[in-house]
This record gives structure tokens, C-alpha cells and sequence, in this order.
């Protein structure tokens, strides 16, 4: 009897051991147990933390596992080191599964004090109701929203209230070849391309090149099987006027959608580009074996390190009525907490990332606020200015929880259409179908 | 009655003391998740969101979702190219190896190098042979002035052609490990008696090596049937299950429901669907190699 009571208390004690583990805090309020606390709650801030002198640690996630994540963990450096106050926990995630991990974090209440998200997923997270609406917290941080880009500061408002801060602006835009362009006598006295106006005036342009060009040299380079077709159909779509959703319904199967990809087609079929092409994109024009390229912001980095190559970079060329391109921000959120102090902090470091958008510029994409692009610092910076431009054209794309799958389930598609084994009616069918089936889960 | 039982109560107390640490985990991290998962499957809702419970309504759309029906087809051919191929490239790695010639140790490591490679490696590496332009092949041959007419990742066939290769080339050696163990199992007698009945190389596999073998063929088709039903990386990262759907496998689509479209219920409901018919399959087999033994 003695014995069997002592395995029984082994017993217990086992299952309490493994058990303590989840004993988390299950507060009823949104509080956040990766936050923890320093301060009582809601008690004033904004003068308590220069009165105590104590430090406010913040962790911040970031979804750069690109080239783009050492400029953002010199910035925090930079930061960390311009005041005393404040202290920013530098996390770099990897991008592949980061809104997964950053809307788990939302749901379990552990999530980090200040994170990245891009526009287009606020959507996604905004469901679990932990992201802070932030018009209570600028007062307190000496935020003004008039020094963002209108367009920026319009893409962050939901149900008419401010869900994030903006940090950049990345989209699609035009890189050339400049000696392929001046040889072919491309090239105008500013080193812009001389071409005539509109889709039929950027299609000859192209094949003046390629009569001009070596054969191994295509005139222009997209990722035909990837992302790319996506971005660019989409770009074109907008420069028509045309919707990508109305009414929070998919408009996919549209004359505009159609127009765009016969467009895309005749560069294929005219040998103006290349079929089959994916990331390598940016090598082929890298390495001169292409004369045009439409590729993200982000590759002028990239594109830069590469001494033989003399390029230049421009806004999305207009090839309809109106300008457009694709493109998409890096925004900073502030999830819910209890502790008041660090949710100002959190505000106040955003905005100062935003103020030093010229360092988060050497990434390649464009600063939020028009004024820092007056700065010395970011006029210094070669590429950069020629495509800042952008940030008036980029068309956001719909808010919607479903963004990401009808995206996935569109570019299924057009792929598609770009290896010829579907042509662009039945593309765009199979398109809309899929789009419609997914919105009315 | 005291009597009888009393001792027969130590005697579970004391089995379930050593017992429960691993039953604690077990259910905890295996059990637990697929019960929940199951539950999961009932209701529909976006990932941090309110979930509703729909009953069968999630295993009632699958029957209908055009998208499902290609991937579990998908799943299935995959297996169907794989595991024969990959037990006979398999057979014949080993089968090298075991012949005992001058070089089989640096042979035997090279053959099982790529199992040790993770996935996202194996991805790279395969995106940078066969991609069209700057892929190795098509640079080589293009140095030989012939420009590379097909695509690797354009069609249907293609697509699965290069999934399967990077497939064998990364677990074959992990295959070949299993058939040469089995290999080295078989007693040199029965070859020594074979020699002094003169019986030729061929008959000497036919007859003496391929019916001992059996046992580690069931067990490698087995263990490859299951990893193909898991097949989610190298599409993934190679062919980006297109072009289309067309090389979009179950595990692929499971990803893209709960990560992309954030529906965890339906997700769930296709994972289950999944389980069920990996268990299914894998009784099948089981019964299959235990009949024959």
C-alpha cells in the first residue's frame, strides 16, 4: 500500500511538471506575455519614463531574410543608439513563414511589442483583434501623419482609423540597359528612352532593339513563370482603368485583364522576350543578357554591386491611360498590450524609421515621407531618385482576408497563358472561377 | 476478490509509473493533435478568427473542389512513378557497392551524400541545373551552340520528370543503404553452392539474391510510399506546383489552404482525408508483407 502511494505521488508530480508549462498568464484582456510588463497598465507615460530614467525594452520582428535585413539591423544599431530610452530587440525571421508565425503569435497573445507587415496581409491579421489602432498613441509620440505620403498614409486606414505606420514604398518598375539603348539610338539627351507613347510605342521600341541587339541578348526580361506576370498584369490592368475587385468581388475575367495579357503575349510570340523565366531574371539582366527589365525595387542593391553594368531605373513606363504600377508597403504594427508605455515607444520608434528612411533606402525602396527625399543623404544614393516618382502611381491592391490566395490562384493561371498551354480566354476563365469559388468561402 | 486483486492493481500502478512519461508526451504531442485536428475539421472560419462549427460541410466541399481531386490524383501518380523507380535505382546503387570493386567506399558515399542535404538545398541546387537560360544545362549546352528547345518546368511531364529526378538523386542513398544491408545478410554459401552447380550470374540473382531480398523491398516500398504521400518540399521549391496545378501535390495544397486562403478547418478536413488514406494504404501493404512471410 506504502509503495503504490509513493508511485502515485511520482505519478502526480510527473504530471505536474509537464504540465507547468502551459501556465500562462490567461488574462481575460488582450495583453501580450512576449511584452512583459514594466509599468501598471494604463497609468500615464509619455513623462514617466524621462522622470524614472529606466529603459523601455521593445522586440521588434522583421520579415527580412532577404539582402534587405542587414540595412534594417544597422538602422536598430543606429536607433538604439540615438537616445537612451529606448531599446529595440532586433528579430530577423525567416520571410517564407513569417505571417504564419506573426498571426499565431497575434492569436496566443505572446506576439512582439513592434512588427513588420506588408499592406497587403494587414487584412489577414487585422481578424484577431490585436492590432492597436494608433490614432490615440501619434499625440504621445510626436507622430504627424501629414509628413507621410498621401497614398501611404491612405493604404494604412481602415474602417477610418490608422492600423499601421508606413515605412517604404516598393513596386515594380523599369530598369534599362543604357549602353544597349544609347548603341540602338534609344536613348534621348537626358539618358531617357526614346520611344513613342502608349503599348504600340513600347512594342516598337523593343523591336528596334532586337534587330539592334546580339542574339544572345533579349530586349526585354521578365519573370514570365513567376510573380512577375502577376505584378505586371496587374500594372497594366490598373493603367486602363480597370478593377482587380469591386464591390469585394474578383474582377479577374475583364476586358482590361484580357487586354493586358495580349500585350504580354506579343512580346513572347515576337520573340521580344523570353518564356520560362523565373528569379534567374535578375541574373540575365544583371549579367548584360538583357536590355529591359520590369523587377522590384529591391534589385537595384543587387543590380548595383555589378561593376559592368551601366543601367538606369524608372518608374512603371505608362502604357495606357493613366499611370500605375504594382506595388506593395512595409508597414510597422503595434499589437495590443496592456502596457501603454511601450505601445508609445513603439510608435515613436516607427516614426523615427520612417524620419531615417534614406539608410532603409540603400535596401532599395521608397521612403514614406516625400521630405526625406530632400535629404542630402538620400539624393547621394545613385538609382534611388529616378523611380521615387512611383510612390504617387502604386495602385494598393484590395483589402481582403483572401488577397493572397486569389493572387496565388490568378498567377496559377496566367503561368499558364505564358507556357501556351492555355490560351488567354480560358485562362482568365479558369481565373475568375477559382477567385469567385474562393471569396464565397 | 481483495486478494486477486490487489496485486494485479500494484502491478498496473507500477507499469503505468513507467509508463507515463512517455505517455504523457505521446498523447500530448501525437494523439492530442490528431483528435484536435479532427475537431478542427468541423468548423470554418479564417486563422484568428471566430470558428463555427459546420459539421460535415468542410468534407462535403472537398467532394466538389476541383483542386483537391488534382492534387490527391497528383499525390497518387507521384507514388506511382516514384516508388519504382526509386527501388530500383535503389538495388542497383547497392548492388555496385557490393561488388566489392576498387573505389566502392568513395562510391558508397557519394551515392548517400545528397540524403544528407535538407530540402531547401536540394531545392536550390536542382532550380539552378535545370532552369531555363542560366540553369547548368542549359548554359552547357548552349556553349556547344545548341539552345535548349524544352523547358523543365513548363508542362505537365516535364514538371514531374524533374521532381522525380531531384527526388531519386536526394533519397536513393538512403534506399541503397537498406538493400545493402539486406545484401550482406545473404550467406556465401548459397552463392559458393551455386558455383559448384555452375550456375550463371544472372541465375544467381534471379534465384538466390532477388527472393532474399524480399523482405527489404516490402519494407523500402513501404516507407517510399509513405514519404511520397508526405511530397511537399520539392514541388515547393522547384516547380512551385505549376505550371497550373499540374504538379501541386496533397501536402503542397494542405499548406497553401491553411497558410494562404488561412482556412484551418478546411485544411484540417484534407489533412484527415490524407491520414486516413496513408493508414489505409500502409494496412494494405502491412497485411500484404505479412501474408507472403
Amino acid at each position: 500500500m506504502k509503495r503504490s502511494m509513493q508511485l502515485l505521488v511520482t505519478v502526480i508530480m510527473i504530471f505536474s511538471l509537464v504540465l507547468a508549462g502551459c501556465s500562462n498568464a490567461n488574462n481575460s484582456k488582450p495583453s501580450n506575455a512576449n511584452a512583459s510588463s514594466t509599468g501598471s497598465g494604463q497609468a500615464s507615460s509619455t513623462s514617466g519614463s524621462e522622470a524614472s530614467g529606466k529603459v523601455i525594452d521593445l522586440k521588434y520582428w522583421v520579415p527580412f531574410s532577404g539582402s534587405d535585413g542587414e540595412f534594417m539591423e544597422d538602422m536598430v544599431k543606429a536607433f538604439n543608439e540615438s537616445q537612451s530610452e529606448i531599446k529595440v530587440e532586433f528579430m530577423n525571421n525567416n520571410w517564407d513563414n513569417y505571417y504564419p508565425k506573426l498571426l499565431s503569435s497575434l492569436v496566443a497573445k505572446s506576439a512582439p511589442d513592434v512588427a513588420v507587415a506588408h499592406v497587403s496581409h494587414l487584412s489577414e491579421l487585422i481578424p484577431t483583434g490585436m492590432i492597436e489602432p494608433l490614432d490615440d498613441l501619434v499625440a504621445d509620440a510626436k507622430l504627424d501623419w501629414s509628413t507621410y505620403g498621401k497614398n501611404q498614409e491612405n493604404s494604412i486606414i481602415r474602417d477610418g482609423k490608422h492600423v499601421a505606420i508606413p515605412l517604404d514604398t516598393h513596386a515594380v518598375v523599369m530598369y534599362y540597359n543604357k549602353k544597349y539603348l544609347g548603341d540602338a539610338g534609344l536613348l534621348n539627351e537626358d539618358g531617357s528612352i526614346k520611344m513613342e507613347p502608349g503599348a504600340e510605342g513600347f512594342t516598337q521600341m523593343l523591336k528596334t532593339l532586337k534587330e539592334k541587339l546580339p542574339a544572345d541578348v533579349s530586349p526585354l526580361i521578365i519573370g514570365s513563370n513567376n510573380i512577375f506576370t502577376y505584378w505586371i498584369w496587374y500594372a497594366l490592368v490598373q493603367q486602363q482603368g480597370g478593377t482587380y475587385f469591386q464591390d469585394g468581388k474578383p474582377t479577374i475575367n475583364t476586358p482590361e485583364g484580357k487586354k493586358a495579357m495580349e500585350l504580354i503575349q506579343t512580346w513572347l510570340k515576337d520573340g521580344l522576350t523570353l518564356p520560362d523565366i523565373g528569379d534567374n531574371s535578375y541574373d540575365i539582366f544583371k549579367t548584360s543578357k538583357a536590355a529591359v527589365t520590369f523587377t522590384g525595387v529591391w534589385a537595384t542593391g543587387n543590380f548595383e554591386k555589378e561593376a559592368s553594368l551601366d543601367f538606369a531605373a524608372v518608374p512603371f513606363p505608362q502604357l495606357y491611360d493613366q499611370p500605375a504600377a504594382w506595388g506593395d508597403s512595409h508597414t510597422l504594427i503595434v499589437p495590443k498590450q496592456g502596457n501603454r508605455e511601450k505601445q508609445v515607444a513603439a510608435v515613436k520608434f516607427a516614426n523615427w524609421l520612417a524620419d531615417h528612411g534614406a539608410m532603409w533606402a540603400k535596401a532599395g525602396h521608397v521612403p514614406s515621407k516625400p521630405s526625406v527625399q530632400d535629404t542630402e543623404e538620400y539624393k547621394a544614393l545613385p538609382y534611388r531618385s529616378g523611380y521615387a516618382a512611383v510612390m504617387n502611381d502604386v495602385k494598393y491592391m484590395p483589402d481582403s482576408t483572401k488577397l493572397g490566395a486569389v493572387n496565388d490562384a490568378v498567377l496559377e493561371s496566367l503561368v499558364e497563358i505564358n507556357y501556351g498551354n492555355k490560351s488567354i480566354e480560358d485562362g482568365l476563365k479558369d481565373a475568375q472561377n477559382k477567385a469567385d469559388k474562393l471569396i464565397s468561402r | 476478490m481483495k486478494q486477486l486483486k490487489s496485486p494485479i492493481y500494484k502491478n498496473y500502478l507500477t507499469a503505468l509509473a513507467f509508463l507515463a512519461p512517455f505517455m504523457v508526451l505521446y498523447l500530448w504531442f501525437w494523439i492530442y493533435p490528431i483528435i484536435k485536428g479532427f475537431l478542427t475539421s468541423l468548423t470554418a472560419g479564417s486563422i484568428g478568427a471566430e470558428k463555427t462549427f459546420v459539421g460535415l460541410d468542410n468534407y462535403r466541399y472537398m467532394l466538389s473542389d476541383d483542386k483537391f481531386w488534382s492534387s490527391f490524383w497528383n499525390t497518387l501518380y507521384f507514388i506511382l512513378i516514384s516508388t519504382p523507380s526509386i527501388v530500383v535505382v535503389g538495388l542497383v546503387m547497392a548492388l555496385l557497392v557490393n561488388m566489392k570493386l576498387k573505389g566502392t567506399t568513395w562510391l558508397r558515399t557519394a551515392f548517400f551524400m545528397p540524403y544528407m542535404l535538407s530540402v531547401s538545398v536540394l531545392g536550390s541546387i536542382w532550380v539552378f541545373i535545370l532552369q531555363s537560360r542560366t540553369g547548368l544545362i542549359a548554359e552547357t549546352l548552349s556553349s556547344f551552340g545548341v539552345t535548349m528547345e524544352f523547358s523543365f518546368f513548363g508542362s505537365w511531364g516535364m514538371g514531374w520528370l524533374s521532381i522525380l529526378i531531384a527526388t531519386l538523386w536526394w533519397t536513393a542513398g538512403f534506399n541503397m543503404i537498406m538493400f545493402l544491408a539486406g545484401l550482406q545478410e545473404i550467406s556465401d554459401d548459397l552463392y559458393e553452392a551455386a558455383d559448384i552447380d555452375g550456375a550463371n550470374r544472372w541465375a544467381k540473382f534471379r534465384y538466390i539474391t532477388m527472393p532474399s531480398l524480399k523482405g527489404v523491398t516490402a519494407l523500402v516500398m513501404m516507407l517510399q510510399t509513405i514519404a511520397s504521400f508526405k511530397l511537399f518540399g520539392q514541388t515547393w521549391l522547384i516547380t512551385k506546383g505549376g505550371p497550373g496545378t499540374s504538379t501541386t501535390p496533397l501536402v503542397h495544397y494542405i499548406y497553401q489552404i491553411a497558410f494562404r486562403q488561412w482556412d484551418s478547418g478546411y485544411a484540417s478536413a484534407v489533412s484527415f482525408v490524407l491520414f486516413l488514406t496513408i493508414a489505409l494504404i500502409s494496412l494494405i501493404q502491412f497485411k500484404l508483407l505479412m501474408s507472403k512471410k
